[in-house]
């Protein structure tokens, strides 16, 4: 089922991609005419030369950030699911954990990177921490709401079948809960990101954030740019999957493009 | 199988106030009969049915479904619900609705491919319930309860979304499987030719706390022919007594 039919779709996405070549365009015209210093705001066109010069140094810090984006998201995920699906089996428990979970997810991340990394090092494994520890609670949140909000008809159903709990787990508590993890999975699939940069920013060997940190610290912009456009197209890269997979996996829900 | 009804008696809290629902119900249902429930809306018929499937335990009074309570007669798989909300699981196709249905009810007289074939639903058999019409639904919610083999029917307004059209051809069909494999049916419906059409006896409802106004009896063959005297005034007698019940 497509909220938008195909032409639509090419034609919005044309669309998208129009305007992004018409603002790097004036971006670029306004840095020539008013003649601004590199050091304050390269032009598209010196950090696209950057980016692809140095591409097999930033193809390798991609590496390392995906790694650890797509790592945290897995091991947030998963204890969030986890956690959600306990706290469905045993209500009685909702109210210790969920004060708990709230209490980690709003301790400020910015606060808890360095030490990690103080205890840990400038591996990947604090990185992939904090971003499970960033991304674990949305997805606690929605799949708890799915599973307690399964269709009351089809539980009355189920119950006048005899049915038990677990059968009641498996086929209509855990499915209604699916399309509630891909609406959690868009929320936390781009802030993966965003956490694993940050965590890096305390200390790393590898990856963007670091090399964001070092072309802050000598003031090359253009570095510090073409970092930033990667960034900002892995995001969208990793959004496109979660909807590509959303579509597939919970193909019974007419989703939107988005 | 037969169904008895002593004392029944069922009260919600409402705001921490005692709402009454239904008041000294006594009925006998006898074991392969079909009976209509007609009331106005807001009387207690689904609640009766909720409780007759153990979906609710009444306040007060007794239920027996050939010899046993609710709960164990749930349990023995004696009961078919259908509701009008067909609560179709959309992630499984048609025939893996019905499969799942026999394999929770321990019932394999027939393969899921014969149930479907029954309802007409044979060439639909790998579609997902929603991409198949409401009336198709409808068909596939009861080849689910022909797939429980069950002894009683519960079923409420089942049928009630559907346009009229549908809802005449789904209840000939259905008319004809009870015919088949006897079970006791409960109907309950809004419709009154409806409930004349379909049933052996009809009773009436009063509004809440709900008693039963009347039990009219239809004595007459089927397939009902509706332009007969007859059954003009069976429809009469059902119209009579639900004038009774508005205050």
């Amino acid at each position: 089922m497509k909220a938008v039919p195909d032409t639509d779709q090419t034609q919005s996405n044309g669309i998208a991609l129009v305007i992004v070549g018409l603002t790097l365009l004036l971006w670029e015209a306004i840095v020539r005419w008013r003649a601004i210093p590199v050091y304050i705001l390269p032009a598209p066109s010196l950090i696209g030369q950057t980016l692809v010069g140095n591409i097999g140094l930033f193809a390798e810090a991609t590496a390392v950030t995906l790694s650890e984006a797509l790592l945290g998201l897995l091991l947030g995920t998963t204890t969030g699911a986890g956690l959600a699906v306990l706290l469905s089996l045993w209500p009685r428990l909702e109210r210790g954990v969920m004060t708990l979970a709230i209490l980690v997810k709003s301790t400020p991340l910015v606060a808890i990177a360095p030490l990690l990394t103080i205890w840990l090092g400038f591996g990947m494994i604090p990185k992939i921490i904090i971003t499970a520890l960033l991304t674990f609670f949305p997805v606690l949140v929605n799949v708890l709401a799915g599973l307690q909000r399964a269709d009351p008809a089809m539980l009355d159903l189920f119950h006048t079948w005899h049915s038990g709990r677990r059968e009641i787990f498996r086929h209509v508590r855990a499915p209604s809960a699916l399309p509630y993890l891909f609406t959690a999975l868009k929320i936390a699939g781009p802030l993966a990101l965003i956490a694993a940069v940050v965590a890096e920013w305390t200390g790393a060997s590898g990856g963007l954030g670091r090399t964001m940190w070092l072309a802050y610290t000598n003031l090359n912009l253009p570095y510090l740019f073409a970092a930033i456009f990667i960034l900002a197209f892995a995001g969208v890269m990793v959004y496109g999957a979660i909807v590509w997979l959303e579509k597939r996996v919970v193909f019974w829900q007419p989703t939107s493009q988005f | 199988m037969n169904i008895t009804i002593r004392g029944l008696s069922h009260q919600f809290k409402v705001n921490g106030r005692l709402l009454p629902v239904l008041r000294d119900i006594n009925l006998n249902i006898a074991a392969g009969e079909f009976v209509a429930l007609v009331g106005p809306s807001g009387c207690g018929k689904s609640t009766l049915l909720r409780i007759l499937a153990h979906l609710l335990t009444p306040t007060s009074g007794l239920v027996d479904i050939g010899g046993a309570d609710p709960a164990t007669a749930v349990a023995h798989k004696r009961i078919a619900w259908m509701a009008q909300n067909p609560a179709l699981l959309p992630w499984y196709t048609t025939h893996d609705n019905i499969a799942l249905v026999q394999r929770i009810n321990g019932t394999n007289h027939h393969t899921p491919a014969d149930l479907l074939a029954l309802v007409g639903l044979s060439d639909f058999a790998d579609a997902h319930p929603f991409t198949l019409s409401g009336g198709m639904q409808q068909r596939l919610a009861l080849a689910r309860i022909l797939a429980q083999q069950a002894a009683v029917w519960l079923m409420d307004e089942p049928f009630a979304a559907l346009d009229e059209l549908t809802r005449e051809r789904l209840t000939g069909e259905l008319l004809a499987l009870w015919q088949q494999q006897r079970p006791t049916v409960l109907w309950v419906t809004h419709h009154i030719t409806e409930a004349a059409r379909l049933a052996d006896r009809v009773l009436v409802l009063s509004p809440r706390p709900t008693a039963v106004l009347a039990d009219v009896p239809v004595s007459l063959p089927r397939p009902r022919d509706e332009t007969t005297a007859e059954f003009q005034a069976v429809v009469r007698a059902i119209r009579a007594a639900l004038m009774q019940a508005e205050p």
